[in-house]
């Protein structure tokens, strides 16, 4: 096409150029048109589960963001799980201007994952050549942040086909709400009895257990200290008793008591430790505490020798631990071995609250009351009269009465481990301790009861993964890539034979060059010239 | 638009009586058919849950292999469509013929439409297959293939056009491959670019994540604008074209 010279009797100039006017038109028109969508459109989830549609209670939680909220989303956009979260945000940024979203793509964005690793203490790892975190989505206003990890978007079924829940909008207007106001749990560690402190990195340290507790959104805090100080429990959702390795003072084991009995729970780890002249066990003084849960803490200490159930080093005082089904593990039951190491047993005492048992050793496992007899000539553990015989139990759950007074949802709860080693932070570095750190996330989980946020339906679950058999992916790679293709290729083969059976074949007429007419056309395409009637 | 139904009726006809369309389509179904078998085998020996979506939105998105065979289909359904019949001179019988040129762009234009779409048709029974071991959103079935059909309709006009534009078959096949591939790229761009306008711009005209916005049921009216302009403009443009022909 073009302007070509007018001669006498050709087109006229006028017409080639109201066609070149008209050609420049649509092009403005089109760059118009999409300016215009860009800046107004609509988005329609046309899922049959409204995956992407945002419920009442999350458009109300966006009505009411009063100051600007950043999100900042720490996943690739080719990632399967970062595209749902795209999405998901689109639709909360066009109900609210108070929210902004960053993208930081830990595979590409290297400085800025480098900067939030260093402002949000996110840790990173790398799986299948990818670089991941521990953490996908910070939401941030103000001083607060609330972080969001990979496991809370998605909820897993349990069962033989591989089935999800999107939790995308749970989490998302969850994090919203903790940031605009919501309460933050805080969890109060003891210290100043021996424990190690929650500053503390490595090993035995508890920093790796206030990390994982911050990413979880908890707030982090010791308590008593080097102070004389009984009662400053005031603002504690969670007590840790952290494993002293000294006596409590008694005005400090009553203000604990006191905090359990209005409401309060309690984690307490609590292990055999040694006394100053390493001839006995030292008391610290929390027996009082420990029978909330309605056990007490026996003075012995525990060989495991079940040979599948404790370690290949050392006597058996390091032991895979049987987890029994509770709220407080169900995340682990069955699934994985909590080590324990230099525990001793939990005695039921019998009383009106019944403790349910979280941990317990083997039958072959027994508890050694003159340990330290032992100690002084050890050799191979065997079990005497005046020994605790197994299964012992090393772990219990107590819920008590909810007291009058108290405004939370359920009475105190108590879980008492007694052994020394759960919080230790080499248990959050070794994949080989990874059940021992999931228990105390259990626990600690149910022990504050984190509110689920029920006005926000579920969405119903789907297939995210496919469980087939060896013969069943056979025939669908027969189906597939051998029957379909050749199937296509008989039928054409048909056609064409058929084509070149008919009679009758000849020329046709001007008008049918769209797909025959002359002769240059190839010989099938005038075959077929023959049989359909000129335009 | 006289005569076209005429002309859609001969093009129709004309692709699948010859080779071609049946050994393009032989070869797209093993191109594809592969490409869900690897799909099947990833999801079958996936250990863990990683993501909250399944294998249809797997098929529709998040992958280049749906674009090969679109980058490679589109030009070589298009590429006869006005080339071939300036080079023989068959035109001018057309011309000739009490047809308006908007019959006979929009009657072959819609021709290879429909025969992309036959070619695409078998694959809704990799969907039946998946069906039979999980559920299957059709809605989402529904987006994908209207995503795919919307994609494919856009590099054929823009086929139809490079067709009207050259004498060459070859020519309007390596111009179509050309200009489908800088409109790819150019949505890429949304990856590769800092954040600002020209990532916006990507982003907008980006196939990329417009599949990915369809395979998960979500129908954005900036898509379909986008989509609309790629379809009508080479069209236009086309008409125009053939009406120049006719100019004396």
């Amino acid at each position: 096409m073009g302007l070509k010279s007018t001669r006498r009797g050709g087109t006229d100039l006028g017409t080639k150029l109201s066609a070149t006017v008209g050609v420049a038109a649509a092009l403005v028109l089109a760059v118009l048109v999409n300016l215009l969508a860009a800046r107004r459109y609509e988005r329609w989830d046309l899922t049959s589960s409204g995956r992407f549609t945002l419920s009442p209670a999350t458009l109300e939680t966006l009505g009411k963001l009063g100051e600007p909220v950043r999100v900042i989303v720490i996943l690739s956009k080719n990632d399967p799980l970062g595209l749902s979260v795209h999405q998901l945000l689109e639709a909360y940024r066009a109900e609210s201007t108070q929210l902004s979203v960053d993208t930081i793509d830990p595979d590409r964005d290297r400085a800025e994952l480098f900067a939030a690793q260093q402002k949000y203490g996110l840790l990173t790892g790398e799986r299948d050549g990818r670089v991941v975190t521990d953490v996908v989505i910070v939401v941030v206003r103000g001083d607060r942040r609330h972080f969001i990890s990979a496991s809370e978007l998605v909820e897993v079924e349990p069962g033989e086909e591989a089935r999800a829940k999107p939790r995308l909008e749970h989490a998302i207007t969850g994090a919203l709400r903790a940031v605009s106001g919501g309460e933050v749990p805080r969890v109060c560690f003891t210290s100043g009895h021996g424990e190690h402190s929650i500053d503390e990195g490595g090993e035995m340290g508890l920093a790796a257990l206030r990390s994982r507790l911050e990413k979880n959104n908890y707030e982090v805090t010791s308590v008593f200290g080097d102070e004389e100080a009984s009662a400053s429990l005031d603002g504690c959702s969670l007590l840790v008793v952290a494993a002293p390795s000294q006596a409590v003072p008694k005005p400090r084991v009553e203000a604990m008591r006191r905090f359990v009995a209005e409401g309060g729970s309690a984690l307490v780890v609590a292990g055999p430790i040694p006394d100053e002249a390493d001839r006995d066990f030292a008391k610290l003084g929390l027996d009082e505490l420990i029978s909330l849960a309605g056990v007490a803490l026996e003075r012995d200490f525990i060989f495991e020798l079940d040979p599948a159930a404790r370690s290949t080093g050392g006597q058996g005082e390091t032991f895979y631990a049987q987890v029994e089904m509770h709220p407080a593990t169900e995340s682990i039951a069955g699934r994985t071995n909590v080590v324990l190491t230099a525990a001793s047993g939990l005695r039921d005492l019998g009383t009106a609250t019944k403790p349910e048992v979280l941990l317990r050793t083997s039958e072959r496992a027994f508890g050694m009351v003159d340990f330290f007899a032992w100690a002084q000539a050890p050799g191979p553990p065997r079990a005497s009269d005046r020994d605790h015989p197994g299964p012992l139990t090393v772990a219990v759950a107590a819920e008590l009465p909810k007291p009058a007074s108290s405004k939370r949802e359920h009475g105190p709860r108590v879980v008492v481990v007694s052994a020394l080693n759960p919080l230790f932070g080499g248990n959050w570095a070794s994949a080989d301790h990874r059940g021992t750190a999931a228990f105390v996330e259990g626990s600690i989980t149910w022990l504050a009861a984190h509110r689920r946020f029920l006005d926000i339906p579920d969405k119903p679950s789907s297939s995210v993964g496919l469980r087939l058999s060896e013969e069943a992916i056979s025939s669908v790679f027969r189906f597939s890539v051998v029957a379909l293709p050749t199937i296509v290729t008989i039928f054409g083969a048909l056609v064409y034979q058929a084509r070149r059976r008919r009679p009758g074949r000849k020329g046709t007429g001007p008008g049918e060059g769209g797909a025959g007419g002359k002769t240059e056309r190839s010989g099938e395409a005038e075959r077929g010239g023959d049989e359909e009637p000129a335009p | 638009m006289r005569g076209f139904v005429a002309i859609l009726r001969r093009e129709l006809f004309a692709y699948f009586v010859t080779p071609l369309a049946w050994v393009m389509m032989a070869a797209f179904l093993l191109l594809e058919g592969f490409f869900f078998f690897l799909l099947v085998l990833n999801y079958a020996s996936q250990q863990e849950v990683v993501s909250d979506a399944g294998p249809v939105e797997a098929f529709f998105g998040q992958t280049i292999l749906l674009y090969l065979p679109l980058l490679l289909v589109c030009p070589l359904l298009t590429m006869r469509s006005f080339a071939e019949e300036r080079r023989s001179g068959t035109i001018e019988a057309l011309l000739t013929a009490p047809v308006s040129s908007t019959a006979v762009v929009l009657g072959k234009y819609l021709a290879s439409v429909l025969t992309y779409a036959a070619l695409w048709a078998p694959t809704g029974l990799y969907m039946v297959v998946l069906s039979r071991y999980g559920d299957v959103d059709w809605r989402i079935v529904g987006t994908g293939y209207s995503a795919i059909l919307l994609v494919g309709a856009g590099y054929l006009a823009i086929g139809t056009l490079s067709s009207a534009l050259t004498t060459s078959q070859l020519t309007a096949a390596v111009v179509t491959s050309v200009t489908v591939l800088l409109l790819f790229a150019f949505g890429i761009g949304e990856f590769a670019l800092d954040p600002g306008p020209a990532r916006e711009l990507c982003s907008y005209a980006s196939v990329w994540s417009m599949m990915n916005d369809f395979s998960r049921g979500l129908v954005d009216s900036r898509r379909l604008v986008w989509c609309a302009t790629v379809i009508l403009l080479p069209l236009f443009v086309s008409v125009r074209t053939v009406e120049s022909w006719r100019w004396g």
